[in-house]
């Protein structure tokens, strides 16, 4: 479903040249859960970047349903965003003057043809799977980390996206809030979601069926567990 | 339309985050706005006033007034001599065939008396023309007609005021008031005092002709104690002519037959229709000026608007990452803060047609100077204060659209 074919990406940082990505080159089939680790410069940021279409290669193809990214405009990069990729973020990221059903919706504000009525009950039900329900109409300053978390994960799920692409998400949660947390991205992915996690917690990576371990801008190690 | 509906939406509560800072932004709209508003209202009430007054005058008259040339020496002469002569009249008569109207006036200063009551007033020896040259209309009674002036009627039309002094609680007409010794029957009452008398006080109208066997060629005038014989065949003459086109040849004649018999000039011509011209110029240039100090005021504000929205977008950095990671278009994040700038400047436009409104009301009720609020300058201002709103909004949005998404993310 998502495929990497050498994927090099260089910045340029003053007379220097930094290669954060190296040819990199990794499949990841739909319903898998992948953990991507590394110490922090090994690259697991940039590319999970390049995932989100958040920022271009330098070279190579990035395919996303066998489709390459890389002849594609702004608009259209926005637009695949949009549709096929939910992101979830350490700092959640929300809106602070929207409500939690707001900010659920929020993604649908930019996509065409949204049926309101349909949308809206789609954003009720996943405040429920979410377990916030009963908070709605709250802000997210009213909420603690781990609810905000969810409701961005919520937010994440709105457009039925491919993947979902979570980049250090319970990096600012206590343990017992990151557990619930990580109980939600397996209750996700059992229910069919593509997850893909950037951590370099263990105990993030230890849930996932997937581990990537990056380094120096390289795949170091590709393991699968076979838990749960 | 359900979009747009919550594009603004989103902008009011974008703006709602930050209430202090929105409304200080929004000031400087509303007082851009209120004071176009304000200056244009007091400029067209200003120029209102000035026509309204020129139009009392009569815009298709001509005025000729007798003015007294001569030098402090010469006035120890006993009798002035000057002004309009009744040749004049006569050729002016003559040469201009196509008056509709025309009247001469011989004015006295005097009292008038009604039993032991004495008032100062100005008694105006005319033709019956004149109800009709300064557009004067009667509260009661009749005009003067002409012929009271061919039986040199001892007749009077004293106005609105003057009656109020002088007959306070019974009837005017048929009552006898004297000046200088004559008796005249109030035979017609004016409504208020007209403007073309420069607000004097009181006035009395009586026959030309009557006030010429009554009180002969020489007019004596005696006011606050000076005295002073003249010998002015008329103050003043009014021609009225059928519309503004026959004003201007007319008035060519005028100034040739006056300039013929006159070699100092002691007289003066008066074209109120040209006065309406010079009012509509000066009209002009005061709203240019007026028009130009609302539209720096409103210059300031939409700068004001930019710096706000500017400082808006380096610090909403982050959120237009987000927006562009869930799916934002550049032209949505542009829309986006175009609408709050629009929205921002169409708040402002609003308080400040509120406060365009009342203020001139508060000007008119506090010190009198006529205001006039016009719809045109109403929706000017509106329109205007919008586009400052896209003007200066424009900059800042393109320039936040311009970032890419994950420098947008990585900002702190």
């Amino acid at each position: 479903m998502i495929e990497l074919q050498q994927l090099e990406k260089t910045y340029q940082i003053g007379s220097q040249t930094v290669r954060a990505l190296r040819g990199v080159e990794m499949i990841v089939e739909a319903r898998e859960y992948v953990a991507i680790m590394g110490a922090s410069g090994s690259g697991k940021s940039t590319l999970l970047n390049m995932l989100g279409c958040l920022d271009l290669p330098t070279s190579g193809n990035y395919l996303i349903d066998k489709k390459d990214t890389s002849s594609l405009d702004d608009d259209e990069l926005s637009e695949l965003r949009g549709k096929k990729i939910g992101f979830v973020f350490q700092s959640y990221n929300l809106l602070p003057q929207f409500s939690v059903l707001e900010n659920i919706k929020l993604p649908l504000f930019y996509q065409n043809g949204v049926d309101a009525e349909a949308s809206h009950q789609r954003a009720i039900k996943l405040a429920h799977l979410v377990g916030l329900g009963e908070r709605l109409e709250h802000k997210p300053f009213e909420l603690s980390g781990g609810q905000q978390q969810r409701v961005a994960i919520a937010r994440a799920l709105i457009n039925d996206p491919l993947i979902i692409l979570a980049d250090e998400p319970t990096g600012n949660l206590d343990s017992h809030t990151e557990q619930e947390i990580l109980d939600l991205f397996e209750t996700l992915n059992k229910q069919g979601k593509t997850i893909i996690v950037v951590t370099h917690e263990d105990i993030v990576g230890d849930r996932a069926k997937r581990v990537v371990t990056m380094k120096d801008g390289n795949i170091l190690r590709d393991t699968k567990h076979e838990t749960s | 339309m359900n979009k747009i509906f919550s594009i603004l939406n989103f902008a009011l509560q974008s703006l709602a985050l930050h209430k202090l800072r929105s409304s200080l932004t929004v000031l400087g709209i509303v007082f851009g706005v209120a004071s176009v508003i304000t200056m244009l209202a007091v400029g067209e009430g200003a120029s209102k006033a000035a026509q309204d007054s020129i139009r009392k005058l009569g815009s298709t008259n001509i005025i000729v007034t007798s003015i007294n040339k001569q030098e402090e020496d010469e006035q120890e002469q006993r009798v002035r001599s000057y002004g309009v002569t009744y040749e004049d009249i006569s050729r002016i008569k003559t040469a201009v065939s196509n008056y509709t109207n025309i009247s001469r006036q011989r004015i006295y200063e005097g009292e008038i008396q009604y039993y032991s009551n004495e008032t100062e007033t100005t008694v105006i020896a005319c033709d019956s023309d004149i109800f009709k040259v300064n557009s004067i209309s009667l509260k009661k009674g009749r005009k003067l007609c002409d012929l009271d002036l061919r039986n040199k009627n001892n007749v009077c039309v004293i106005d609105g005021s003057l009656s109020n002094e002088l007959f306070p609680y019974q009837d005017p007409l048929k009552q006898k008031i004297s000046f200088r010794g004559s008796y005249y029957q109030v035979v017609g009452v004016t409504k208020t005092a007209d403007m073309s008398q420069n607000f004097s006080d009181f006035t009395v109208y009586i026959p030309f002709t009557t006030a010429l066997s009554n009180h002969g060629e020489i007019i004596f005038n005696q006011v606050n104690g000076a005295y002073s014989f003249e010998k002015v065949d008329a103050h003043k003459l009014i021609i009225k002519l059928p519309d503004t086109a026959a004003v201007y040849s007319a008035y060519q004649k005028v100034q040739r037959i006056m300039k013929h018999g006159h070699p100092v000039q002691d007289y003066e011509i008066q074209v109120p229709i040209k006065l309406l011209e010079q009012a509509a110029e000066t009209k002009r240039m005061f709203s240019i000026l007026l028009g130009s100090i609302a539209g720096i005021s409103l210059l300031v504000g939409g700068i004001g608007i930019m710096n706000i929205m500017l400082a808006t977008v380096s610090e909403r950095t982050k959120e237009i990452g987000l927006r562009r990671a869930l799916g934002a278009k550049r032209k949505d994040i542009i829309i986006q803060f175009i609408s709050e700038a629009i929205v921002l400047s169409l708040i402002g436009g609003l308080v400040g047609v509120f406060l365009g409104i009342l203020v001139p009301i508060l000007i008119t009720t506090f010190t009198g100077i006529e205001t006039q609020l016009s719809m045109f300058s109403i929706a000017l201002a509106f329109l205007i204060s919008g586009l400052t709103g896209v003007i200066f909004g424009s900059y800042p949005a393109i320039k936040s659209a311009s970032l890419s998404p994950i420098e947008a993310l990585r900002d702190v």
